[in-house]
């Protein structure tokens, strides 16, 4: 069920109602009735795949209350290896194998060798990335003994699958979000407000600006042998708030959407495109990704305490994972490769922490030299998209090869011409309230908290009119084939 | 609890009634011609849309005119139109045979909401589904009627995208849905008689391939026949010919006239309308001098 769709738009008001019906002291009914809405949420998709979510809470579950009992390192590690097995086996199937396959094939006939093996028709399970990392995060902690495995399989079934975050993140901890199943839950009238606030600004972001960039960016990089440079470079602009407003969008809606229910999930987004070098666009990008990385592959290997070379191995290491958690394609390994790259300096030079506040905290507009970081880095960034967009590795050297031949110097042009004005014209007023908003959780959390009623209301309806006259048309979240 | 599910009732009620606003507001602005109860309106689909030379119609008769036609227009299409024409006005109306053989998903359907036109849809056998379709792709306004259509320059032969094989393929067998169409199409035909429009009906020429394929088709005889279902409508009906008579190609591909042959069309057709006293169905064919 996509959150943008009219399926959501009544199985939301329904479960909401329901869920508030139920006795708040009944937590393991709230619980249940969460399961069962959840799994009716993602059996909307394909409900053969729900036996995939539950083969992996009744795994993860039992490994929790497995390695409670024991104390002999051994059999824990046993244990622990035991759910990274099964739940990167699943990920690996479902995921990656074809993509191995194919580079194996390669690989053979590159020394002269054939291999006879066949592709399997593999439909990879939406969010299966998701709550894969998810129940890790719950297995690793308890083995780490920073989290007490809970005894209340309801309650952690409803963690595993709870339906906000199910298939596109965020990415929750069990040490944050679990508690939160396990205590009493009782209606917030401000929790509420704010949650639909941020509904509403997330479906605005998804809707007017990533589903009419996807217009414009669609036709550029389909069609990109046929276009000059300078078009090329609108595309990859395009793209670059696509992608934003679409995953971030999708995260505010379900951040905004837990809060509906008295859930808090975490911060996902933090205002990246406003950062001023790439190792601060990383805290600020998809963080519930970033920081699992860092505590669960990152720090384990040694992090940045540790000598020069070690530190370029462990960096190429978590940015190529994650650049690979995103799909089974090496243009996504470049990606990360990239990244790595822009990142590598900083960390090099012990500049990696320079900006860890909020750029132009108080004042209304960026000093220069805040300025031209930030362009930097967004130029950066939108190179480092071409590779995340690109269909396949020679598309992504072929578009950059004329992005940067003398045709970067002309009048771009292409078909929906007109309507990417309109689009960019949303984009500069979307930046401006982004760059107003930018110390808040989400940029209108509390902009027009400081107006009266009138001037808040009319601010909601300008935001949810211009979702229903602009919207682009309805696109599925990109983060969903991830 | 109570109060946000108030405020959130408040909310959506504010919501609804400032879409209607606008949406009536961009319908008005859109869509003014079709309260000119003087002019004259034309519907059908890219027949006539490509067909149809406005100015000169307009010229001939002295008369504003104003066509709503479209690619791909459909029966519901046409229901629409229907309810938005003036009283007693005049109306000139395809009669398309593609319409009625043309798969219903492949309907432009999208002449503005129309809660009687889907009712009919309903009533003729046109799934929930289908009609939930057509109601999502009409949620917001548009211009449904012009009075400037940019026609297709002269060439000396035609060019078709699409090959004969294409056409082969929709003549071979009669679908399913052709008797719930022409129905529908009657129920837009009754709706104009009951505003007491003139109305006028045009069949527009095949090229010579393409009536040929229709010629062998077993469809011909249930296209034919409901001509005649269209007439059994008024107490006086008559079937009459236009001849575009001249030596030069007219036709854009097999199934569009082009510029020249809608000019023709549209001067012809103009004199005869001024003539015509009783319900006519013109049926255009092409011819030399």
């Amino acid at each position: 069920m996509l959150f943008n769709s009219l399926d959501f738009a009544i199985f939301l008001p329904v479960v909401f109602v329901i869920y508030w019906l139920l006795p708040a002291k009944e937590i393991k009914k709230q619980n249940l009735f969460l399961v069962l809405a959840s799994y009716t949420f993602y059996g909307w998709w394909d409900w053969r795949f729900l036996s995939l979510i539950f083969f992996s809470t009744v795994v993860d579950y039992s490994i929790g209350v497995g390695l409670s009992k024991q104390n002999d390192p051994n059999i824990r590690k046993g244990l622990l290896w035991l759910s990274i097995g099964v739940n990167l086996g699943f990920l690996g199937f479902f995921k990656y194998y074809n993509f191995f396959l194919d580079n194996f094939i390669t690989a053979f006939s590159f020394f002269g060798m054939t291999m006879d093996t066949r592709a399997l028709s593999i439909i990879l399970p939406v969010g299966i990335s998701f709550y894969t990392f998810q129940t890790l995060s719950y297995t690793i902690d308890v083995y780490r003994r920073k989290l007490s495995p809970t005894r209340d399989f309801l309650a952690f079934s409803a963690f595993v699958c709870f339906f906000p975050q199910l298939v596109a993140g965020p990415i929750e901890r069990a040490t944050h979000l679990l508690p939160q199943f396990l205590t009493r839950r009782t209606f917030n009238y401000p929790q509420a407000v704010d949650g639909l606030r941020q509904i509403l600004w997330g479906l605005f972001k998804k809707i007017v600006i990533a589903d009419n960039a996807a217009i414009v960016a669609n036709e550029i990089f389909n069609n990109s042998d046929s276009y000059s440079g300078s078009t090329l470079l609108i595309g990859a602009v395009f793209f670059t708030f696509q992608i934003y407003g679409d995953f971030s969008g999708y995260s505010d809606v379900a951040i905004g959407t837990s809060r509906l229910f008295g859930f808090d999930l975490k911060q996902n987004f933090a205002f990246p495109y406003f950062s001023r070098d790439v190792a601060e666009f990383w805290r600020r990008w998809h963080i519930s990704l970033s920081t699992w990385f860092r505590d669960y592959v990152y720090i384990p290997l040694g992090g940045s305490r540790v000598g020069t070379w070690k530190k370029i191995r462990n960096t190429f290491v978590i940015f190529i994972v994650s650049g690979f958690w995103h799909g089974a394609n090496w243009t996504f390994i470049i990606w990360g490769g990239l990244n790595a790259i822009y990142f590598l300096p900083l960390l090099l030079r012990n500049k990696n922490r320079v900006h860890t506040d909020t750029v132009a905290a108080g004042k209304y507009f960026p000093a220069l030299r805040e300025c031209f970081a930030m362009l930097s880095t967004f130029g950066l960034t939108v190179l480092a998209w071409i590779f995340f967009r690109a269909e396949n590795l020679s598309h992504a050297v072929d578009y950059l090869k004329t992005l940067f031949s003398e045709s970067l110097f002309t009048v771009p042009y292409f078909a929906g011409g007109k309507e990417a004005v309109t689009t960019l014209l949303f984009i500069l007023l979307f930046l401006l309230i982004e760059w107003l908003g930018r110390t808040q959780k989400y940029a209108i959390e509390r902009l027009p908290g400081a107006w009266n009623r009138p001037a808040r209301w009319i601010f909601y309806y300008l935001v949810a009119l211009s979702i229903y006259w602009f919207g682009g048309e309805q696109q599925t979240f990109i983060y969903f084939q991830f | 609890m109570n109060k946000f599910i108030k405020k959130i009732v408040l909310f959506l009620a504010g919501l609804g009634m400032l879409n209607v606003l606008i949406y009536l507001s961009l319908y008005l602005y859109h869509n003014r011609m079709f309260f000119e109860s003087d002019a004259i309106f034309a519907w059908g689909d890219s027949q006539m849309y490509e067909g149809m030379d406005l100015t000169g119609l307009s010229v001939a008769l002295d008369k504003k005119v104003y066509s709503s036609a479209g690619y791909g227009a459909g029966v519901y299409d046409f229901l629409a139109f229907t309810e938005r024409v003036p009283e007693a006005s005049e109306v000139v109306v395809a009669v398309s045979k593609l319409m009625q053989i043309r798969r219903k998903e492949n309907d432009y359907n999208r002449t503005g909401l129309s809660p009687k036109g889907l009712f009919a849809l309903w009533q003729n056998n046109y799934s929930e589904r289908e009609i939930f379709t057509i109601v999502k792709k009409n949620l917001k306004p548009a211009a449904y009627i012009r009075s400037h259509i940019k026609l297709t320059p002269y060439r000396d032969t035609m060019q078709s995208n699409l090959p004969i094989a294409h056409f082969q393929n929709y003549y071979q067998q009669i679908p399913s849905f052709l008797t719930d169409k022409q129905n529908i199409y009657l129920v837009g035909i009754k709706n104009l008689i009951d505003k007491k429009c003139k109305i006028i009906f045009l069949e527009f020429p095949y090229h010579p391939q393409l009536a040929e394929v229709e010629n062998q088709s077993v469809i011909l005889p249930k296209t034919e026949n409901f001509k005649e279902r269209i007439g059994s409508l008024f107490p006086e009906f008559q079937t009459d010919t236009i001849l575009l008579a001249t030596d030069k190609n007219i036709f854009k591909d097999f199934s569009h006239l082009n510029e020249l042959g809608a000019t023709l069309l549209a001067e012809k057709l103009g004199q005869r309308m001024k003539e015509s006293k009783t319900t006519t169905l013109y049926i255009v064919r092409p011819g030399t001098k």
